[in-house]
């Protein structure tokens, strides 16, 4: 039990008459990177707001750092990413990133030297007093990043984090995430790049709110005889968007 | 719950004001003008009213009448003609014709007098004007020649024996504007919060539900506070307006308003499905607020039927509390029914507000 960082036991949550996620069962280990894959409406987003306790879910259990959900003291230990910007467009960055170290609980010396490491990782030093609306769509992404990796959690929760983000950012996100989790965080993380994905530890590929194949990326390519990652899925999954 | 959190979303609030320059300027300038506005358009009393006097009296006493009209109330002109001053009348060159008939002041000491008023009523503030105006010049002119009534009615102001029309006029505006401007902004603000995503976002972090409406309620309720203050300054400097009792509990009274407005405009965007649904309801607000909360018209001269609605009203309690405050010279000890209701009318909104946003939260 002490292993594991996330544990999803049976989660069930459906909107109406469409079930959004059926039963899902799954654990994550500390220190792992974790793919969410599948094609849009495979149920990935509710998922993870299903664990973050942003949605109640119908059944099932959700455990974070050994904590049940829903648990507003666990969240401190989390970063999370949402898919949507979700940054105050009126602020400066440094303002969105000093309401967030309010909200966590930090003292302002190491706000401050936190701040820095930080907007030097995301590059973003020089634009610290600019406004979020006057920034690219590249920027505000990693803008919102650095509002998810602040405060320094151990576990960190990213839904689509790379889209709109150029190949040399994304090759360096990559590499930040691994060193993460070499110093301990779990990441999960959900993604529509086939290169991330070989990238993670292990992949729970979803289809009409099912885990429908988890496990490494290399082993599911052999178990299923594809030549790369995007048949595994193609092979394993039915998109509802693409069938209109 | 942790109050560095709550400051937190307080902090948040005045610094998206200080980069939003609309809001900011929705914020600060809108009570100024509601309060000029308000201020010249109902702040005097009626005055330059065109009237014609008709005087066919061959006496003293119809121009001594006439002299004692108020020339800062009636514009006055004088015709020889009844016939072609009742037609300036019908087509509205002027608001009434003042007529004595011949042989007016004999027929006074036969106690058979008559002055012919003919009146446009068709607005009733200048027409009460008018019939005031020359009752009043009548009763002078009566006791400069030394006439005496048998009965006469002496008033003694218990209160507001120096009142202004606008001193009775600004606490209803102040009202008024504070609570529409902080209902209106924390919808705003709330619906905004929601379609970017960032309250969702927040709440995936250790902030809880109550802290955020607290910390809404805190920030808009000192926005108040710099509202009222400015309002109530230029009710003071620009309209002579005195405040008898205490400004600081008049200041008390506003921002707790303002509070109140806070905390419901957070309920009503927390129960819309939709921004434009929240947007919806403020008509819904700002409607009765204006008929009904007895800002221009006391609540006795709405029908009985109506006023069960004016008592479930925020600004009802604010508007009477802060007359009493301003003219009245009340203490604490006088209002405080009217502030418990306004304390649980913001107790009420805000633990609805909060209720809502949990059960939201868990579709």
């Amino acid at each position: 039990m002490d292993n594991w960082a996330l544990i999803i036991k049976n989660l069930r949550k459906s909107y109406g008459d469409l079930i959004a996620v059926n039963g899902i069962s799954f654990k994550v280990e500390k220190g792992e990177i974790f793919g969410l894959l599948g094609p849009n409406g495979a149920g990935k987003t509710t998922t993870i707001k299903s664990i973050l306790g942003l949605l109640k879910p119908d059944s099932g259990e959700v455990h974070i750092l050994g904590r049940k959900m829903p648990d507003k003291e666990v969240l401190g230990k989390v970063g999370y990413m949402p898919q949507e910007l979700a940054l105050y467009l009126n602020l400066t960055v440094e303002e969105n990133l000093r309401f967030y170290a309010h909200l966590y609980g930090f003292p302002g010396e190491r706000f401050e030297d936190k701040k820095k490491e930080i907007l030097k990782f995301v590059g973003l030093k020089k634009f610290k007093n600019r406004i979020i609306s006057e920034l690219s769509g590249g920027m505000q992404r990693r803008v919102s990043l650095a509002c998810a990796l602040l405060h320094e959690p151990e576990v960190l929760i990213l839904d689509e984090p790379t889209v709109g983000v150029d190949p040399h950012l994304r090759a360096s996100f990559w590499k930040h995430f691994r060193e993460l989790s070499e110093r301990g965080v779990t990441i999960l993380i959900t993604t529509h790049y086939m290169d991330e994905a070989m990238k993670c530890d292990r992949i729970a590929i979803m289809s009409e709110g099912q885990i429908v194949a988890l496990s490494n990326p290399i082993v599911l390519m052999e178990e299923t005889h594809s030549e790369n990652l995007e048949e595994v899925v193609l092979k394993l999954t039915i998109s509802k968007e693409a069938e209109g | 719950m942790k109050l560095e959190r709550i400051l937190a979303v307080s902090k948040k609030t005045f610094w998206e004001l200080r980069h939003d320059k609309k809001l900011l300027a929705y914020a600060i300038i809108t009570p100024i003008i509601l309060m000029v506005l308000f201020g010249l358009a109902f702040g005097g009393q009626v005055q330059d009213v065109k009237i014609i006097i008709v005087n066919e009296d061959s006496g003293h006493l119809a121009s001594e009448i006439v002299k004692n009209l108020d020339r800062g109330t009636f514009t006055i002109s004088e015709s020889q003609n009844l016939e072609a001053s009742l037609d300036r009348l019908r087509n509205g060159k002027c608001w009434a014709i003042i007529y004595f008939p011949e042989n007016f002041t004999k027929n006074v000491l036969l106690g058979k007098a008559v002055i012919k008023v003919y009146l446009d009523r068709s607005n009733l503030n200048i027409a009460e004007t008018i019939v005031s105006g020359v009752n009043g010049a009548l009763m002078k002119t009566l006791s400069e020649n030394g006439a005496k009534l048998p009965i006469n009615v002496e008033y003694s102001a218990v209160y507001g024996k120096e009142a202004k029309f606008m001193d009775m006029f600004l606490p209803g505006v102040v009202s008024l504007a504070v609570f529409l401007i902080s209902t209106i902004l924390s919808v705003l603000s709330f619906i905004g919060e929601r379609n970017m995503g960032t309250l969702e976002r927040a709440l995936a972090t250790p902030l809880r539900e109550e802290e955020i409406v607290l910390g809404y309620s805190l920030a808009f309720g000192l926005i108040g506070v710099i509202q009222a203050s400015m309002m109530m300054l230029i009710g003071i400097f620009g309209f002579n307006v005195e405040i008898t009792g205490s400004p600081v509990l008049a200041f008390f009274i506003v921002s707790l308003l303002a509070v109140v407005g806070v905390n419901l405009g957070m309920l009503l965007s927390n129960m819309a499905k939709s921004e434009a649904q929240a947007v919806q309801f403020v008509p819904m607000v700002v409607v009765p607020t204006f008929l009904l909360s007895g800002i221009f018209w006391p609540v006795e001269a709405i029908p009985k039927y109506l006023r069960p609605f004016s008592y479930l009203l925020p600004p009802t309690y604010a508007v009477d509390s802060l007359r009493s405050v301003i003219i009245r010279g009340w203490g604490i000890e006088k209002v405080w029914r009217d502030i418990a209701v306004l304390i649980g009318f913001g107790v009420l909104f805000l633990t609805l507000a909060i209720i809502n946003m949990e059960k939201r939260g868990s579709k």
